[in-house]
């Protein structure tokens, strides 16, 4: 039984390893949508590793489009899938709760 | 909070990544309205963009003399209210519902600001609004024809 941490680690390299090398993914394609260079990127707080807000959208077959952000790929790679995502809305910084079993889905993991 | 899950199912939200949708959901909010209750009346001061979750809205516009004629109906995952999202901020048409109707409602001035943080962002929302406000107008003109030739 994988922990999340592990679970995270796990989504992330096949996020990655799609990216690389797409003849390696059974029913589904993962691309990267560049993001406008004039936005100020995010530096994430852990490594401060900038990310300029490219997306990552992952094509299943079977399942349809999901979408992510760098931010939500980076983290996973840190073993993360509960992040702060530098917006802030009414003075309150906005949160969001990766679900790891639907991604998994999406990456034939689960 | 409303689920991600219903707005990323939604024609405008549906390109977006979960960092954007956490942050959509924090500026909207459940409603419920009963049949023949009217959600917003052209003129008025546009402050959200609605999403339909169950049920069925009719988009009215004046059209003289205290009538009124529909030129179009909104279901499941349909969006309407985008002049919430474009200048002057007024709406266009008035939205009544047909029948009971579960509605998530959007800030829009909430939605200008994340837009205003993100160019990948804005553009995917104002993508998706231009395809909802060419279909509205598509069907505002066949409604026009309908009326002017019968």
């Amino acid at each position: 039984m994988l922990s999340d941490r592990e679970r995270a680690l796990r989504l992330a390299h096949a996020i990655e390893s799609a990216l690389s090398d797409p003849s390696s993914c059974k029913d589904y394609v993962v691309s990267r949508v560049t993001a406008c260079g004039s936005c100020p990127p995010f530096i994430c707080p852990e490594c401060g590793c900038p990310l300029a807000g490219d997306a990552i959208i992952i094509d299943h077959v079977r399942k349809g489009r999901r979408r992510l952000s760098d931010k939500a790929l980076h983290y996973l790679g840190h073993g993360m899938t509960s992040y702060q995502t530098g917006y802030i809305y009414q003075g309150h910084p906005v949160t969001v709760d990766l679900n790891l079993d639907t991604l998994e889905a999406y990456l034939n993991l689960s | 909070m409303v689920p991600l899950d219903a707005l990323r199912e939604s024609e405008v939200f549906e390109g977006l990544g979960d960092d954007e949708l956490a942050m959509v959901a924090e500026m909207a909010r459940e409603e419920t309205y009963e049949p023949g209750a009217r959600i917003f009346a052209e003129n008025e001061e546009a402050k959200d963009l609605y999403i339909v979750l169950e049920g069925r809205v009719a988009i009215l516009i004046d059209v003289g003399q205290g009538k009124q004629t529909v030129v179009d109906t909104v279901t499941k995952n349909g969006s309407f209210g985008w002049s919430a999202m474009v200048p002057p901020y007024v709406y266009t048409a008035s939205a009544k519902c047909s029948e009971r109707s579960r509605v998530v409602a959007v800030s829009g001035a909430g939605l200008r600001d994340l837009c205003r943080a993100s160019c990948m962002t804005c553009y995917t929302i104002m993508e998706r609004l231009a395809m909802v406000i060419s279909a509205r107008l598509k069907d505002t003109r066949l409604q026009l024809i309908s009326l002017l030739y019968g």
